[in-house]
């Protein structure tokens, strides 16, 4: 098949790709230095590493530096936390950045179309560390304005930062609040790129708003949203270490809802690290990422080609 | 064509990677070959010449340090340290100081890429991962160099900082030992007629003393219902140098201020549950702020805030003097353990060499001096004399006129993570003896039967790994009261167990008996 | 347009829903704001508060008093963003072109050495030892726009997803039916054509660069080379790191910069933005109008 292809294309014609080819240099050189050969350094996770012989030189260790992470009795509970959270994250993230996207393309006042479009985007300027104040100052047991309220109300005070049955909640919108203009503007982009005279003529049929927006918008978002999507399943196994460390405060009655790899990761390692083992989980997350994405990427490419990734 | 594509790539990138390698290799079997061999100054009869070179070209010392914020005098700290150490090292100094918040990062990059460094200051619990990834050199083998360190610090301490053999580094000079303490403000505690002589004798063998401290922060509590009683980070569970000789990491321990030397699990003793019970008592009736598990604000920060009466630290000598500076309040300190010397305490951070250096030899003899010149341990504390500090009529250190805490250029008053301050001035408002107080209370205190013994954590390391995690998980909740004691020491014993605690305790134990059997 | 009922009523429900929405992006920002013009010692005591009972401009004294280190950081952090930002944009788009063509030998390969990136990293140490050993970035400027930074194999695929999306492949054929190379195509099809793509992509580039202060506290040890997020984050590093150490003289903690001036800092982090923000929103409405019209 490969071969067939090949020969359809004579030598001039492959002569008008030169250009595209050398367009591609400068950014596929920079992935070469800053992604490629550090890569190689993955082998940390497998050798008991000294400074004299080097990454490659060091002698190998197997799966040793894998033990603290696997075989631990958390192990369960992060890799399950840091799995749900991640796709409630996608799904809340994708659907409301949807919502948002078609609303503020949809508003016809100018001007306040600009300022909502820019505060979207406000909470991803504020440092997570800086967010984790924002959060205490509604949540602090003592001074929190939440239980100011409850109490001014003749209610109990909620201990927040001991009580882990709201902890998820309060993750998923802390996310949200700070990451969801990210994915809003990228649906921005797309929906203002659809030709308009697709909706004048669907107005022309008689088609309500919300038929146009199921029956045109929807459609031309989705090969943004598969891309997303499948760049976010490569991901599934990470997770913010400040959201899930700073805005808890550390709090230890909430470590069942809010460990997850990257911070028990921390927390094992914070006396003695040891490149070897915190590479280790490295290694675990993308790998489990890798096989994710392939397999979802076979799906997409069996069902809708166009879509894939590769 | 396409194989062709991907075959020069996959060539472009192993090229790079066996540059990549070279660098690591080379870079490390340099420092390798010398590693072995610090005899570079050896002479014909096979005795070292320990005498320093005042004629060849300068050597320069990377010398890492830690400091409280970066001033702007910075450089001039430099070059006052670079001339002196001309004058007295034919060397050079290149200082690169780094703050707590980065330290942690930086150093583990430099160490590991093999950057140019000498001279360190080393954590005590990361040394099994320094010493298996060769990033340190054993002191022992430099000995002929460091008599000056031998002189400042005596044989007990010297070698503090062994661990299976490896003479890691040397202990700062400081107090020796850490009992716990509780600040109290002295106006709220005058008014309400309490003395500190009715506190004297606090300590672990009677609980019923504790209730005079239950009782104290009742009557202000009723005093002043709306300040919080005690805040801060600081809680007794947590204090554990207080109470035992912790080991390294609290994970099995010697009980009774390490004269013991059964390792046992402190989190099932009584004791650990008595003041667990403490913090429960002060967290239910209201003394203890309702943020405190999470609150990350020092105790000092809180009581200068004006709203908070007391908190928790481990005190020494002058612990009144420096607090009043610190708050603003005259404090009252409540002692509430004995002093004990052990290995954890003594050796919880030290000054290395590492592997890295180019002059082994050389960087031994400028630490060997760090440790002796007073001159040195006040610049890099105080900044350049006349400038950011001048001596007072007392022989103490203060600003010079004009000069506050904001506008000066160089100020970081971290003598404790400094090679000796006590070669160097105090700061004003200490007593004029103050060094002299600190040697009295440094020979003292009772000394841990497992004194200079220091576990390798390599066969446990993954069991380590997990206990920090579920200590973490526990230590806050169950040390300030948040949790029952009484049903949250089991169940974090349970993880603890289910983490690898007996196979920790059983390999310290094995190690301890035969550190105890090569002692005799 | 006609306006009918319906849709007037569809423009008062969507906006009522979106003043809702920006009131809760903007609101914790006002917070932080306020925080940072709240009295110290009362912060401390009576905790966050929108209406806080004393008002206290030390904060910004402190921050006025060390002008010349935030002004450095400032400097540092603008010149950074603009040289990374601009390069970004440049090589991604240079990238994700010829990605998007369909018939390009090779591309799925080209595709997948791209997306691979974003599953394996072979962690820090190893590029630091790049980085620092082999092209010797340590303490300089370059530390901030190289590492990372520089191009992300996310905003090439995003790129490519729009320009295969919204750009008629019939108008590249119609560019080379008149004799255009690839070259021409992208200069001067796919760069005006792809502007709201362009502006997305280098704001999130720039919003990257703006807030990282990750190359900062790996690649930067001399304090006169701080990023003003890497200043920040210095800042807060410190204060937690001295609270977290039993043993530690916490004499040191008094010395660092109190809760209202770590809210002042991030506030004055922020407001840049919020300034240049507008400016950049009617470019990035712009482009989106040239999109829409076009076809």
């Amino acid at each position: 098949m490969k071969q067939e292809k090949k020969k359809k294309l004579t030598p001039a014609q492959y002569k008008q790709f030169i250009p595209l080819y050398i367009m591609m240099i400068p950014g596929l050189l920079y992935l070469l230095v800053n992604n490629y050969i550090p890569m190689t350094g993955i082998v940390v996770a497998f050798k008991k590493y000294n400074v004299n012989d080097g990454i490659y030189g060091s002698p190998w260790n197997g799966f040793k530096n894998f033990e603290y992470l696997l075989t631990s009795n958390d192990a369960f509970t992060i890799i399950r936390n840091t799995f749900l959270y991640n796709v409630a994250f996608i799904i809340v993230n994708n659907i409301v950045g949807i919502i948002l996207a078609i609303m503020i393309c949809d508003v016809a006042h100018k001007s306040l179309k600009k300022l909502y479009q820019s505060s979207i985007l406000l909470p991803f300027l504020v440092s997570i560390v800086v967010t984790s104040y924002i959060v205490f100052a509604f949540l602090s047991h003592e001074n929190g304005m939440f239980n100011a309220f409850l109490t001014s109300h003749g209610q109990e005070k909620i201990f927040w930062y001991n009580t882990p049955k709201y902890w998820p909640f309060i993750l998923i919108l802390v996310n949200c609040w700070k990451g969801v203009g990210y994915g809003t503007l990228i649906y921005i982009a797309t929906v203002s790129g659809i030709d308009g005279t697709f909706y004048e003529a669907a107005a022309l049929d008689g088609a309500n708003k919300w038929q146009q927006i199921t029956n045109i918008t929807l459609p031309f978002l989705i090969p943004s949203v598969i891309t997303l999507l499948l760049m976010s399943i490569g991901r599934i196994f990470y997770s913010d270490f400040g959201l899930f460390y700073q805005i808890p405060q550390n709090s230890g009655t909430l470590f069942p809802v809010t460990n997850t790899i990257d911070t028990y990761v921390y927390r094992a390692l914070i006396s003695s690290g040891g490149i070897g083992r915190s590479s280790a989980a490295g290694v675990f997350q993308s790998v489990v990422g890798f096989t994710l994405v392939c397999f979802s990427n076979w799906i997409v490419s069996r069902t809708s080609p166009d879509n894939a990734i590769f | 064509m396409k194989a062709k594509k991907i075959f020069a790539t996959l060539m472009a990138a192993t090229m790079a990677a066996t540059v990549l390698a070279g660098c690591g290799g080379s870079s490390g079997s340099s420092a390798g070959s010398s590693a072995s061999a610090p005899a570079s100054q050896e002479t014909a009869s096979g005795e070292a010449d320990t005498s320093i070179d005042m004629e060849g070209e300068p050597y320069t010392v990377n010398f890492c340090y830690l400091v409280a914020q970066e001033g702007a005098d910075q450089q001039k700290v430099n070059e006052a340290v670079n001339e002196l150490t001309m004058r007295e090292l034919n060397m050079k100094v290149n200082m690169i100081p780094m703050t707590f918040g980065t330290y942690s990062n930086q150093i583990q990059l430099m160490l590991s890429s093999g950057e140019d460094l000498d001279i360190f200051p080393a954590f005590a619990a990361n040394m099994a991962d320094y010493i298996t990834s060769q990033y340190i050199v054993d002191l022992n083998d430099y000995e002929p160099y460091l008599t000056g360190v031998m002189d400042v610090m005596g044989e007990e301490d010297y070698y503090a900082g062994t661990v299976a053999g490896f003479l890691t580094g040397f202990p700062r000079m400081q107090e020796r030992g850490y009992p716990a303490g509780l600040v109290v403000r002295k106006d709220i505690f005058d008014e309400l007629g309490y003395k500190i002589e009715d506190f004297a004798g606090i300590r672990p063998d009677n609980w019923d003393d504790y209730q005079k401290v239950t009782d104290l922060f009742a009557a202000v509590h009723e005093a002043y219902p709306d300040m919080v009683v005690l805040d801060g980070t600081v809680s007794l569970g947590t204090s554990t140098y207080a109470w035992t000789d912790v080991l390294s990491d609290t994970f099995g321990v010697l009980e009774n201020y390490g004269q013991n030397t059964t390792v046992t699990n402190w989190f099932e003793t009584d004791q650990f549950y008595q003041l667990a019970k403490l913090h429960r008592t002060w967290f239910e009736n209201g003394y203890e702020s309702a943020d405190i598990a999470t609150n990350t604000d020092s105790g000092e920060i809180k009581m200068k805030a004006g709203n908070c009466f007391s908190f928790l630290l481990y005190y020494k000598p002058n612990t009144a003097a420096e607090k009043l500076s610190q708050t603003g309040y005259e404090v009252e300190v409540i002692e509430l353990s004995d002093a004990c010397k052990m290995t954890t305490g003594v050796a919880s951070a030290v000054f290395s060499i590492a592997n890295a250096s180019k002059d082994k030899v050389k960087a031994a003899q400028f630490l060997n001096w760090a440790y002796t010149n007073g001159e040195f341990n006040d610049l890099i504390n105080w900044g350049v004399e006349g400038l950011d500090w001048v001596e007072d009529e007392n022989g103490n250190a203060c600003y010079p006129e004009g000069v506050t805490a904001a506008t000066c250029g160089y100020h970081n008053d971290y003598g404790w993570i400094y090679p000796n301050q006590f070669a160097g001035h105090a700061w004003v408002g200490n007593d004029a003896d103050i060094w002299d107080q600190y040697k009295v209370y440094n020979d003292s205190m009772m000394t841990s039967k497992a004194y200079g013994f220091q576990l390798d954590t390599t066969p446990v390391a993954t069991e380590i790994a997990q206990l920090n995690t579920v200590w973490s998980q526990y230590q806050k909740d169950v040390c300030f009261g948040i949790l029952d004691p009484d049903t949250a020491i089991k169940e974090m014993n349970d993880a603890m167990y289910a983490a690898g605690l007996q196979t920790v305790i059983d390999e310290k134990q094995k190690q301890l008996d035969e550190w105890l059997a090569a002692q005799n | 347009m006609i306006k009918s009922r319906g849709e007037k009523i569809y423009q008062v429900v969507i906006n009522i829903i979106l003043v809702i929405v920006t009131l809760c992006m903007i609101l914790p920002l006002v917070l932080l704001f306020m925080c940072s013009i709240t009295e110290e010692n009362t912060l401390v005591a009576n905790g966050y508060s929108f209406f806080p009972a004393k008002f206290g401009l030390e904060a910004y004294a402190y921050i006025m008093q060390n002008y010349a280190t935030v002004f450095r950081a400032y400097g540092i952090t603008i010149l950074v963003t603009v040289i990374g930002t601009f390069t970004n944009i440049l090589i991604t788009s240079m990238l994700a072109f010829p990605l998007s063509i369909e018939k390009l030998p090779g591309r799925k390969f080209f595709s997948f050495f791209v997306f691979f990136t974003m599953l394996f990293n072979g962690g820090l140490v190893p590029s630091y030892i790049m980085w620092t050993t082999q092209i010797g970035i340590k303490n300089t400027i370059w530390a901030y726009i190289l590492p990372n930074f520089l191009m992300s194999a996310f905003n090439v695929i995003l790129m490519r997803t729009y320009f295969r999306t919204s750009i008629p492949t019939t108008l590249y054929e119609a560019a080379q039916v008149d004799g255009a190379t690839y070259f021409r195509v992208y200069r001067s099809l796919v760069i005006p054509l792809g502007k709201p793509i362009f502006v997305t992509v280098g704001l999130f580039s720039g919003l990257g660069y703006w807030n990282d202060w990750t190359n900062g506290l790996y690649y930067i040890t001399k304090s006169n080379m701080l990023s003003i997020q890497a200043l920040l984050n210095k800042m807060i590093q410190d204060i937690q790191a001295l609270a977290s150490m039993s043993t530690a003289d916490s004499g040191a903690l008094l010395a660092l910069p109190a809760v209202s001036i770590r809210m002042a800092i991030a506030f004055v982090a922020i407001l840049p933005i919020l300034i240049i923000y507008p400016f950049l929103e009617k470019y990035f409405a712009s482009g989106i109008m040239l999109g829409a019209v076009k076809g």
